[in-house]
């Protein structure tokens, strides 16, 4: 890794953690599911125990899903500024290269993933998560998860204005919950939905966090693979898009 | 030896609709150590011309070269020695003024020390030290400006490109300004464009002015005006660019 792509990934996460919508999303809204989901639990009452939803194993899952996908808002946001702002034009004009540009963007938001799922676990076991070696894994899987964010982050901070990108990444957060099985069993639906849901990686990805947590390893292989196949693939994208507009400057 | 070296260059954008042509065989030397101004009115083509120069975009026809490296395929080489204040203030708006300055300075290869040293001074010669450790998105415009050409010229670039710099900065800060980069002239050739013609006429040693994608005329201020027969520079520029005031 050289020294510019370095620099610039710091100069990033400054601007990310600069912000309080960074914060208020990225750490404050996790947390608060846990609550809001907390409060839910007591108000069923005993009934709660029965349905599998409720378990913090699995409602983990989906906090990490829920708050992995405001990075790509954070990161459609940053490039999208740089390239409205015209700060984008001037560091293509430096002696960066196409490969600086995109380390940086991505190592910026990578560590912020990985303080993320820290605080996203770290609140699940203070809601009754198990303490298990299966949450170390499982952190490293929710990093992963969040390169998926990433490369749509970079994908629409390449091709959006500053305007509507944001609106779109809150359409990209809302899908990814709901089609990740996060709110609903998406086995108790199934048909044409499930595997609607299964074609895209979300479900996979919550799928990849729950059967980690409960060890589960036999189930595991099936949703890391797809979610490895998505996190490629859209990375690619990604590069070709970012060129595509650092040429479009 | 010439700073910058721009042969016929040519840039085209098409849409659906039309092809537009938006420097059309733009051809002129920058000397080394020259302050030279790019005149035109509003779509005229320098703002294309300035990014073809400094490797943003690449030209369709023709040939730049700065200190002989050529913009195209020896683009890295050339763009080491360059630096461009774009039109907007292109600045990190929640980096410090200070951290700003520092980042620019480490991007072109300053290790942290001197980025530091590089932007003290940056920051005395812009009188911005006050403001050093303010979010560089609270400055006003005036300032912002004044940070994002201290900015391209942080780097010692042998060769910088200044898009309007003082657009919106009130009569001192232009002073300043002017100051700042009469003093750099010493070890940097500055390419400026400008909608103020006095402070072309007062800053440049050489001035291009552009129309329609073509360079009209080249030359210091009296070759200018001899060329153009008009004594006053207004007239001066308005005849050269092909354009007339309405009575």
């Amino acid at each position: 890794m050289n020294n510019k792509a370095i620099v610039f990934a710091r100069r990033n996460i400054v601007e990310i953690l600069r912000s309080p919508v960074s914060w208020i999303f990225g750490f404050v809204m996790p947390i608060g599911i846990f609550v809001i989901m907390q409060i839910v639990i007591n108000s069923i009452g005993e009934h709660a125990g029965s349905v599998p939803m409720f378990g913090v194993d699995r409602f983990t899952g989906g906090v990490v899903i829920f708050g992995a996908s405001f990075l790509s808002l954070f990161c459609a946001l940053l490039i999208s500024n740089d390239r409205q702002q015209s700060f984008l034009a001037r560091l293509l004009a430096s002696p960066m290269r196409a490969f600086d540009y995109i380390a940086g963007y991505m190592l910026a938001v990578l560590p912020l993933a990985f303080a993320q799922a820290v605080v996203t676990f770290v609140a699940a076991l203070c809601f009754g998560l198990s303490v298990t070696v299966n949450i170390l894994p499982a952190l490293l899987f929710s990093v992963f998860i969040g390169m998926l964010f990433v490369a749509i982050g970079v994908i629409f901070g390449s091709t959006l204005s500053a305007k509507s990108a944001p609106p779109l990444c809150s359409v990209v957060v809302q899908i990814a919950t709901l089609l990740s099985g996060m709110w609903f069993d998406l086995d108790m639906i199934g048909g044409g939905f499930d595997l609607f849901c299964h074609i895209l990686p979300f479900a996979h990805a919550y799928d990849l966090i729950r059967f980690t947590l409960v060890g589960a390893w036999g189930n595991v292989w099936l949703p890391a693979l797809v979610v490895a196949a998505y996190v490629t693939a859209l990375a690619v994208v990604a590069v070709f898009a970012f060129r595509l507009r650092a040429r479009r400057v | 030896m010439h700073a910058l070296n721009v042969e016929n260059a040519v840039k085209t954008y098409r849409n659906t609709k039309r092809v537009v042509t938006a420097v059309d065989g733009a051809s002129f030397f920058v000397n080394d150590g020259e302050i030279f101004g790019l005149l035109g009115m509003n779509g005229a083509g320098k703002s294309t011309l300035i990014k073809m120069c400094t490797g943003l975009i690449p030209p369709d026809g023709g040939r730049i070269s700065v200190f002989r490296h050529d913009a195209v395929t020896e683009r890295e080489i050339a763009k080491s020695l360059v630096n461009i204040s774009p039109q907007e203030t292109a600045v990190a708006p929640s980096l410090t003024v200070r951290e700003n300055l520092q980042f620019i300075a480490r991007i072109y290869g300053a290790d942290k020390l001197a980025a530091g040293r590089a932007a003290d001074e940056m920051l005395d010669g812009l009188k911005l030290a006050e403001r050093a450790n303010d979010r560089a998105g609270k400055l006003s415009g005036g300032l912002m400006r004044r940070l994002s050409i201290g900015m391209a010229l942080i780097t010692k670039p042998r060769l910088a490109f200044l898009d309007e710099p003082t657009l919106g900065l009130d009569v001192v800060a232009r002073h300043e300004l002017h100051r700042l980069i009469r003093a750099r002239k010493a070890d940097c050739s500055i390419v400026l464009t400008t909608h103020y013609l006095e402070e072309a006429k007062a800053l440049c040693d050489r001035i291009a002015v552009m129309a329609h994608g073509k360079i009209t005329a080249v030359g210091t201020v009296d070759e200018l005006e001899s060329l153009s027969g008009e004594s006053d520079f207004e007239r001066v520029f308005l005849k050269l660019a092909g354009e007339r005031l309405e009575p």
